[in-house]
């Protein structure tokens, strides 16, 4: 079955599981038997009766295939970065100078020089906005859409596109570069067979290799194979104890997961050191540079959705110094990246997406640093049917609040899911058979689309 | 094997999480000599001992710098640039407890640490004695055995390394008496958490203790054994945590352990006898003398003494505090369980009681001027009481109306201000919280006037941490030391003073203003002084009459930090802070005086002249160290290698107060090469100088704009000029969207209108552009005097689009309907309705005439 095509009604129990967490393989055993001892009758069929209910929306062809995700952890300063105020008084504006871009009247941060060249391919929103200060609770909300709560735990948008989209060309749907950036970026209530594939290592680093896709050490092919067939007479047995379909879901939990192990081209896909010298020397050799090439390599090959993070933007103290250390690689990385995927024709449908959890405060801190700030900040997008060359929106005189057009997360998620061809409007099923709107109230901008 | 994998594991998580503690040790942005531990971490009143000191940028250590000067060193010897060793006299009057000291160099003083003072004698754990050879001791067969001397206690200085335990073998005989006490927290090295316990030779725990209140994070246990035999002491951090920087020291002995002493209080120079409260075997007597002054500088702010006191010739391991006043004392009278009693205490008085039978309240009558304000303190917690109080105030009349209250001011102490009724007397409720009793359930009362004071404190240069509270000033040089003021009914400007200056060191002290929350002070050495520190006493003194002292330095030094959010978790507090003087460097800064005022939403740029000494290769960030209300300064401009001269901008708000102002410029010089060993930067300052805070000389007030794209337009405002200027002042117009023009236009003091001519190209961007703000350059001299106004709004609209020239369609034609009759209401309302529809079209007549 096209997991384009899926439908609940039909495989409800296999959801079910997939609600359930399992966050390794070691796990695997344990919500297997948790299911199928935790499943009854009685709620099997209030789920089906949930759904019957539920708002459901046929996928379109969206705009974009994949997405890039650049996850900027800690809250980056927008007035560091793309909404400079130089008008503003010295302790707003900050020491920092500004460089003019390929947009008449619209400058950015004096390191984001190259980014200023191609400006005109990109869009930056000047005025998104949220009410959540704490870095977990600001993560949660630019990772999932909506704001946390105690109840459900939601899903990340990768996770979401995993769920509806799922796999391509034997690759995983939705990776994490190089590690998981936070456990708002996990599955939710859309269980671990939706989450993350994280590489758990830099591809920055010259011994880079991807933890899970080769095998382990004194393993050889024959005995993984041994291994393998242990596993199905395993398997074999629970079948016929528990009936089948939940251990359907397991089989093919393991099936990706041998898949992968076993498939040249996953195994191409994650080698970075298929790209040329001169293109990795472009992105820059560091963390930012190597993430991005390695994000664009895997979209290339057919992964879905790409959750890169980069640096450390909790510039409490010595914002200036901070972002001297930061932001260079990040404009190097992110020229290279918008280029390069331009070149290769790859632009038009790859959503790129910069994003941190919140902005900083507008006045400079007694340790010259800034805060944190959701009222106003800024985000950036490029390519998969966004506009070119547009500044949306825009915050007041010392960047304190949205002065025009503020955009919500919900918005933007909204807005990204529907680049991607999935109407957010959809309900997706939490546990206790509640069914959850893919995104609450969020409408698609289309000020910001082609 | 699995098992030993998740040990792996969890050794890893530990590693992640101790690397995080003893991060918190380093404190990143001090870069003079840093010291992260000594060993050992204290030692017996009257011995010498060698101490190995271990840090950073330690080249050339010249002294262990003891605050107090009671320790003393008697030899030193540099073993590398991370670690000395030196020889320290303790001597036999030395006060127990912690000395403050820093590692001197030539180049400069460390952060803050301590060195504990005990009354036994030492002995080195032999797990983290390398030189002993000795296995670990961290079972019970490998149990490190100690015998506590004649002095009735012995200390064992040790360390807790990553879940680490260490076992101590005692020899016991039935009826034994074994005190145990570990000083593990109180070292000020780290967030350690120590737990001690206890066993028997069977495995069973007969004692344990995690904390203390007296003791914080500390532990204290006492044990009498009920047959002979061998116990076990064993020690390790509370969650099995521990690093190399858990040093302890532990005390086991036949000491007494009390923890309250009856009166809890007393007079500077009495002697009197005090019922020492809390041991198991039950309270005991001694007559202390209080001495008249504390010989530390950190007792002189709490006020407070610690006594170890004596009990069978054996004295206790933990001090137990003693609250020292000049106030007039008096114990509780009996039967003060309710409001209409007859006693009464004058004030200011210290009173002191206990809550001895269940559910004792106290209720204590205070006599005073009608009218007259006092402060009124509740002591317990801070006594080592376990008492958590709760005071409040009633009118002494028959409605025993209450006046206010208090619970948790002091920490689990209370604090109160009161002014007395016109009965002339007052009554304080005294209580435990959750009405507890019984002996230990000591309370002290204090009744003083409320004060006019300063307190004197000085911030670091970076939140959390110790960072330059002292100046270190090099030969020939200055610094700035900014200081903060906290007043009670004080509102005079003041100046700042300083006692006990090293030799060759001047400071010079602006007017601290009142309103201000601070401001600075300038130590300036010249090129002869010694290489020196010494203990300097900062005082503030009335403006008007230097020997009016109003206030005094009290210094709050966080010494450590740890969850959650590197929380503080102990300070030390002192009256002194150091001053010290370093080697010259090759830089000196020179702050050029304004000639023009800044004027309130105006800005300007300060001069500074950076002189470099030929071959100087570091680098020099300036910074604004004081910031008067309501200006603003970057937060810091680095000074290009090859200019001498910069400028430094600064700006007002709408609401800067109109004074003159002291300012001064600082700068930090990071070296580089053969001269940053031992010290990669250090702070200076320039000279202070004047600066005028002013009203504007011009208002502009802009009106908004709105014009269509393509469209040339003007933007319009009034002038107001409540200054008169000479010549012309230039208006610039700032902040206008791209593809828009506007030219400079000229002004003087006799202009009343302003208009700019904007011209907006066709692709300029549609919206609001809210940001439009105009400057004025008003000239005086050779300099300018830049005016800031309120920001406007220039609207940009796409034109209209073109109506189409399509034939009008025929309005359809509505077939004839029998004509509802309206009745007189409605007839008049139609009537209102088309007068007011008509009114604005005669308004539109009127202007177009």
């Amino acid at each position: 079955m096209n997991s384009h095509n899926f439908s609940h009604g039909a495989s409800n129990r296999c959801d079910f599981l997939r609600q359930l967490k399992a966050g390794s393989r070691r796990e695997f055993m344990q919500v297997g038997t948790l299911a199928g001892f935790g499943l009854s009758l009685g709620s099997f069929f209030s789920m089906r009766a949930a759904q019957a209910d539920a708002k459901q929306f046929e996928h379109f062809e969206g705009t974009a295939k994949s997405v890039i995700h650049i996850w900027l952890p800690g809250g980056w300063s927008q007035q560091e970065t793309f909404d400079p105020k130089p008008l503003s008084p010295l302790e707003y504006r900050g020491e920092m100078g500004t460089v003019q871009t390929a947009l008449p009247g619209v400058r950015f941060n004096q390191h984001l020089k190259n980014t200023a060249k191609i400006a005109d391919k990109i869009t930056v929103i000047r005025s998104m906005t949220h009410g959540e200060a704490a870095h977990e609770r600001g993560t949660h909300n630019m990772f999932t859409g909506y704001r946390p709560s105690p109840a459900v735990t939601y899903p990340s948008f990768g996770s979401v596109v995993s769920h509806e989209l799922g796999s391509r060309a034997s690759l995983p749907p939705y990776v994490c570069l190089p590690t998981l950036p936070a456990p708002d970026a996990e599955a939710g209530y859309l269980g671990s067979a939706f989450g993350p594939f994280t590489l758990g290592s830099d591809p920055a680093s010259p011994n880079f290799t991807v933890r899970d896709l080769s095998l382990p050490g004194g393993v050889d092919s024959k005995r993984f194979e041994s291994r393998r067939h242990l596993r199905n007479v395993v398997g074999k047995h629970f079948n016929r104890l528990e009936g089948s379909e939940n251990i359907m879901a397991m089989d093919s939990f393991y099936q990706r997961a041998y898949d992968l192990v076993s498939s040249s081209k996953a195994q191409a896909a994650f080698d970075i050191n298929g790209e040329s010298k001169e293109l990795r020397d472009q992105y820059g050799r560091n963390q930012a540079g190597q993430r991005m090439i390695l994000a664009r390599r895997l979209v290339e090959a057919g992964v879905r959705f790409v959750t890169m993070s980069y640096g450390s933007w909790d510039m409490h103290q010595k914002v200036k110094q901070g972002i001297d250390r930061t932001l260079p690689a990040f404009d190097q990385a992110f020229t290279a990246l918008i280029r390069d995927l331009e070149q290769r024709g790859l632009l038009d449908s790859t959503l790129v997406m910069v994003s941190s959890e919140f902005g900083r405060t507008p006045k400079i801190n007694k340790d010259s640093g800034r805060d944190h700030w959701p009222k106003v900040f800024s985000t950036v997008l490029a390519g998969g049917g966004v506009k070119k060359g547009l500044v949306h929106g825009a915050s007041d005189s010392i960047a304190a609040e949205p002065f025009d057009s503020p955009v919500t997360i919900e918005d933007l998620a909204t807005t990204v899911y529907h680049c991607l061809g999935i109407v957010a409007e959809k309900e997706l099923m939490a546990p206790g058979a509640r069914p959850v709107e893919i995104v609450d109230g969020g409408k698609v901008r289309h000020e910001l689309l082609v | 094997m699995k098992k030993k994998k998740a040990l792996q594991w969890i050794n890893l998580r530990l590693c992640g999480a101790i690397l995080g503690c003893n991060g918190l040790l380093i404190s990143v942005g001090f870069a003079a000599p840093t010291v992260n531990k000594v060993m050992p971490a204290g030692a017996m009143r009257g011995s010498e001992c060698e101490v190995l000191v271990m840090g950073t940028n330690l080249h050339e250590p010249q002294a262990l710098f003891f605050e107090d000067g009671i320790v003393h060193q008697t030899k030193i010897e540099s073993v590398n640039d991370k670690q000395f060793k030196v020889t320290l006299n303790v001597p036999e009057d030395a006060p127990f407890g912690n000395h403050r000291f820093r590692v001197r160099t030539k180049k400069g003083l460390s952060l803050l640490r301590t060195f504990r003072v005990g009354p036994f004698p030492h002995v080195t754990e032999s797990e983290s004695d390398s030189s002993q050879k000795k296995p670990p001791n961290n079972t019970a067969a490998e149990a490190q055995e100690i015998q506590f001397s004649k002095a009735g206690g012995l200390t064992v200085a040790g360390v807790v390394d990553r879940e680490d335990v260490d076992w101590y073998k005692v020899v016991l005989n039935k009826d034994d008496r074994l005190s145990v006490a570990v000083d593990g927290v109180r070292l000020n090295y780290t967030p350690f958490d120590p737990y001690i316990d206890i066993v028997d030779t069977k495995g069973f725990v007969v004692a344990a203790s995690d904390d203390h209140p007296l003791m914080e994070q500390d532990a204290l246990l006492a044990f009498t054994a009920s047959e002979p035999g061998e116990f076990f002491v064993r020690v390790r951090e509370s969650a099995y945590g521990g690093s190399s920087a858990c040093s302890y020291l532990l005390h086991v002995g036949r000491f007494p352990t009390p923890s309250v002493a009856l009166p809890p209080g007393a007079n500077p120079g009495s002697e009197v006898v005090v019922k020492w409260l809390g041991d198991p075997a039950g309270g005991f007597e001694s007559k202390i003398k209080i001495p008249s002054t504390f010989r530390r500088a950190s007792s002189e702010v709490s006020h407070m003494l610690s006594v170890h006191p004596r009990r069978e010739g054996v004295i206790a391991a933990e001090a137990v505090p003693l609250r020292v006043t000049n106030l007039p004392i008096s114990k509780e009278t009996e039967s003060n369980d309710s409001p209409n009693g007859n006693a009464s205490v004058p004030a200011p008085a210290a009173i002191w009681g206990q809550f001895e039978k269940e559910g004792d309240v106290d209720w204590i009558r205070i006599e005073a001027p009608k009218g007259s304000k006092w402060s009124v303190k509740g002591w317990g917690r801070r006594l080592g009481s376990p008492v958590d109080i709760i005071l409040n105030a009633y009118r002494d009349n028959e409605k025993h109306t209450r006046i206010t209250g208090n619970d948790d001011s002091s920490g689990p102490d209370s604090l109160m201000s009161v002014t007395t009724p016109e009965e002339g007397s007052f009554l304080v409720h005294i209580r435990d919280h959750q009405k507890r009793s019984g002996e230990m359930f000591v309370w002290w009362l204090e009744v003083e006037p409320i004060a006019s004071f300063v307190k004197l404190s000085v911030p670091p240069s970076r939140t959390k941490s110790q960072d330059d509270l002292f100046p270190q000033v090099p030969r020939g040089n200055r610094t700035a030391v900014l200081v903060n003021t906290s007043r009670s009914n004080c509102n005079t400007d003041l100046n700042v003073l300083a006692e006990g200056l090293p030799e060759g060191v001047t400071i010079t002290s602006p007017t601290f203003q009142n309103g201000a929350p601070g401001g600075f002070v300038v130590f300036e050495a010249t090129q002869e002084a010694p290489l020196d520190a010494a203990m300097v006493a900062y005082k503030a003194v009335d403006v008007a009459a230097s020997d009016k002292v109003l206030g005094r330095l009290e210094q709050a030094t966080e010494m450590i930090h740890g969850n959650p959010n590197r929380t503080p978790w102990r300070y030390s507090r002192s009256v002194k802070m150091p001053v010290a003087v370093v080697q010259e460097i090759p830089v000196t800064l020179e702050l050029i005086q304004p000639s023009v005022p800044l004027v309130k939403n105006g800005k300007a740029e300060l001069v500074v002249r950076v002189h470099k000494a030929e071959g100087f290769q570091g680098k020099v960030r300036l910074y604004f160290p004081f910031k008067p209300p309501g200006i603003g300064a970057a937060s810091g401009v680095d000074v290009p290698a090859d200019k001498n001269e910069v400028m430094f901008p600064i700006n007002a708000t709408v609401s800067a107060p109109v004074k003159d102002w002291d300012i001064v410029v600082a700068g930090t010089v990071t070296f580089e090469g053969e001269e940053a060993k031992g010290r990669p930067s250090i702070r200076i300052s320039s000279q202070p100088v004047k600066l005028r805070v002013a009203e504007p000389y011009v208002q502009v007030a802009l009106d908004k704009g709105a014009v269509e794209q393509g469209q040339d337009t003007t933007f319009t405002g009034t002038v107001t000029v409540p200054t008169t200027f000479e010549g012309e002042a230039k208006v610039v117009l700032l902040g206008l969207p791209a593809k828009t023009k506007s030219e400079p236009i000229m002004i003087t003091s006799g202009s009343k209108e302003v208009e700019f001519a904007v011209s907006v190209e066709a692709d300029a961007p549609a919206g609001r552009h809210a940001n439009v703000v105009c400057e004025v350059h008003v000239p005086q001299g050779e300099d300018q005097i830049i005016h800031r106004m309120a920001a406007t709004e220039l609207r940009i609209d796409k034109p209209l689009p073109v109506k189409s020239q399509a034939a009008p369609k025929p309005k359809p034609v509505k077939p004839k309907t029998q004509e509802k009759k309206l009745s007189r209401r409605e007839q008049l309302r139609i009537q209102a309705q088309a007068v007011s529809n008509s009114e604005p079209a005669k308004e539109l007549e009127g202007v177009s005439q």
